[in-house]
């Protein structure tokens, strides 16, 4: 009775893997096939004749676009971490007036969807020089990191008061504690937003199709954009394009994994 | 715990993280991007990209010859739109615009596009050697002209001319006539081409230029929409006829792809490309991919089949200046320069549009490569059936084009489809 138990998770384990990694299989496979054969019917995983030069192609064109994604990426996730852990600790652990209404304030300004104020938030980057530079992609989202905050709040809140006092009697000033003793603790945290962090920023087109006009400051989604050409979509580099850009964020995902899970576990344990 | 040494210290990282931090905005992380218009220069936003192809060629012809610099903008995603909105109610436009022939008259009606009609007046421009009912498409009910369409796509049918030859099928005309090429005809070649499970004769129902053009050629006066954009006239007799002809292919036939194997993009170019299907009604736009992709059999294009009529619908390649453009007469001579014939010349080598002036158009031809009449896309030009302008047509064909997949789907004649929604249409169409 176990063993069939444990068959059938398995089974059905194995089921939902095999669903899960089809359409990357296929991406992987379609960016080795030649065009004509990438929408082959019945679907070919294998591609007899695999066509490397796809990825040379990728490789000439997309180095710039590459750089522009890691470096914004980059400022993103370190910028966000450092505000969200910031605002996330005074939310939770400090207090001043209007504390609790300013937090509820910060909550409600994610309920507006920002194609609402698109063209208020574009005539602002215009007036002040922004447009077609990539202060839009990171400046805003930095200053504004309303899920983050979200996140550290509650992770901080399940920190024990007693490690903060401790630290009060040993004389440590609220700044260190913050980051000698509470911060360290929420590693979970940090790792979640982290990589949600990155995956925003990695995979966002709208932002800089809005804001940026030359190409040479545009990022990995535009780029591979570029291969659905006015008459047909070349589909096999497309899918070299995707399979390049999909390469950084499986290495992130496996390098803050055991974090990433215990942090979208534990932030929710206690409001 | 405060004297305890960290493993790592979070000191060192925090360095690390604002030493990168500093050196990337120090690396220009805001980064101006390059210096666009100016005195004398203009910025161009397009949709599709410009770097190797026949416009930039253009483009660059023109900069010479006029001393001045064109900045492309190429914004390539299904965003364009969205962009191209956020420019013009930002009140930063681009000095000229590709824009959505179904957004031309909307835009028109809201004022953010400049009126050319006093430029053309002003150069004297001879507009007979433009192809007529494209150059006519921007004109609107005032008399405004208030967009510009350099080139455009009309689609025939092409053809493998192996699997003609391997099943004994006569190959269809040479030219644009309709002697032995009637809808009859066609059917009847798409049958004998046809073997069951492995290859399809024919494929007309894809999108709206199947729709217009075989509705005109079955004796439609107008085709999807009536000419003051207010009235859904696809649902009209004649036009309902022609479609559920169409869909018989399909579900009686049995010669044409079921709808379902459609659904992705590129379908049906690559079914053709793998020779498994024998004719498709398609844009000239699929010329280059076809040139790229078919190594191993012979393909070329016929006019699409006549009935009352043998006509073709054209998508048009058409530019604005918004009425904020920094750069208006340059923006204009630009523009002119890409339908004059020179820039027709140059704009047709990449074997995908028929320049607007039909000087150049004349010019058309297969220099060695397939298809070997590609000269008919030129000849198309005396073929045109009027393009449909209203305030709201996406607002209307997503209504209805969902709508008729229950007809092409084999499940309810396209009348009653058409009938049922018509109303939901017209509503739409007020805008």
């Amino acid at each position: 009775m176990r063993l069939a138990t444990r068959t059938s998770q398995y089974v059905v384990m194995i089921l939902f893997a095999v669903a899960f990694l089809a359409p990357l299989v296929w991406m992987v496979s379609a960016s080795l096939r030649p065009e004509a054969q990438v929408l082959s019917v019945p679907p070919k995983f294998l591609p007899t004749d695999p066509q490397w030069d796809n990825y040379r192609q990728i490789f000439e064109l997309i180095p710039v676009f590459l750089w522009n994604s890691v470096k914004l990426a980059g400022l993103n996730v370190i910028g966000i971490l450092v505000v969200a852990s910031m605002a996330g600790y005074a939310f939770a652990r400090l207090r001043f007036a209007g504390r609790d209404i300013a937090f509820m304030v910060l909550l409600a300004t994610s309920i507006i969807p920002g194609i609402a104020y698109l063209i208020p938030q574009y005539i602002v980057f215009r007036h002040i020089g922004w447009v077609d530079t990539q202060y839009p992609l990171w400046v805003p989202k930095v200053l504004t990191p309303v899920f983050a905050t979200f996140l550290m709040r509650q992770s901080f809140l399940t920190i024990p008061q007693e490690l903060e006092d401790a630290g009060k009697i040993d004389g440590a000033s609220t700044f260190g504690i913050y980051w000698r003793i509470m911060l360290p603790q929420t590693k979970p945290a940090l790792a979640a937003i982290g990589v949600f962090t990155f995956l925003e920023s990695w995979n966002d087109l709208f932002g800089p199709l809005i804001y940026i006009n030359s190409e040479n400051l545009q990022t990995l989604p535009v780029a591979l954009a570029q291969f659905q050409g006015e008459y047909f979509t070349q589909i096999s580099l497309l899918m070299c394009g995707a399979t390049v850009s999909v390469v950084p964020v499986i290495a992130v995902f496996l390098f803050a994994q055991r974090y990433f899970i215990q942090g979208i576990t534990m932030t929710g344990m206690k409001g | 715990m405060l004297n305890r040494q960290p493993t790592l210290s979070r000191r060192r990282v925090l360095a690390g993280l604002t030493g990168l931090a500093a050196g990337g905005l120090l690396a220009g992380c805001g980064g101006g991007g390059e210096q666009a218009g100016g005195k004398n220069g203009l910025t161009f936003l397009n949709w599709a990209q410009v770097k190797g192809t026949p416009l930039e060629q253009a483009i660059q012809a023109h900069e010479k010859a006029a001393g001045t610099t064109v900045t492309v903008q190429p914004a390539v995603t299904q965003e364009y739109d969205t962009k191209m909105r956020t420019l013009l109610a930002g009140g930063s436009p681009p000095d000229v615009m590709r824009i959505n022939d179904d957004f031309v008259r909307g835009f028109s009606e809201q004022g953010a596009l400049l009126d050319l009609r006093s430029y053309i007046e002003k150069d004297g421009l001879d507009t007979g050697q433009f192809a007529k009912e494209v150059y006519e498409f921007p004109k609107q009910t005032d008399g405004s002209h208030t967009a510009w369409v350099i080139g455009y796509e009309p689609r025939l049918v092409f053809y493998n001319v192996d699997l003609f030859k391997e099943a004994g099928v006569p190959l269809p005309p040479t030219t644009w006539s309709g002697t032995d090429w009637t809808w009859d005809a066609f059917a009847d070649r798409a049958k004998k081409l046809t073997v069951p499970g492995k290859r399809w004769g024919a494929l007309v129902y894809l999108d709206t230029g199947y729709e217009q053009t075989f509705t005109v050629n079955h004796g439609s006066q107008t085709g999807i929409f009536s000419p003051d954009g207010n009235q859904f006239t696809l649902a009209g007799e004649k036009e309902i006829e022609a479609l559920q002809w169409a869909t018989d292919l399909t579900c009686k036939e049995k010669v044409q792809p079921p709808w379902s194997m459609l659904q992705q993009d590129n379908a049906e170019t690559q079914m053709f490309a793998q020779g498994k299907l024998a004719m498709m009604y398609a844009t000239f736009g699929t010329v280059p991919y076809l040139r790229t992709t078919i190594k191993d059999f012979t393909w070329d294009v016929a006019p699409p089949p006549a009935d009352v009529e043998q006509r073709t619908e054209s998508s048009v390649i058409v530019f604005c200046i918004p009425k904020a453009a920094k750069n208006p007469d340059q923006a204009w001579a630009l523009l002119k320069y890409l339908s004059s014939e020179e820039g027709g010349r140059i704009l047709l080598q990449g074997g995908a549009l028929t320049p607007i002036n039909n000087r150049a158009a004349a010019a058309l031809a297969p220099n060695g490569k397939m298809p070997e009449h590609i000269g008919l896309f030129g000849e198309a030009s005396k073929h045109l059936t009027a393009t449909n302008q209203t305030k709201n047509t996406l607002g209307a064909r997503e209504l209805y084009r969902p709508a008729l997949d229950q007809a092409y789907n084999c499940e309810k004649p396209v009348g009653e489809v058409l009938q049922q929604i018509k109303p939901q249409v017209e509503t739409a169409l007020k805008g």
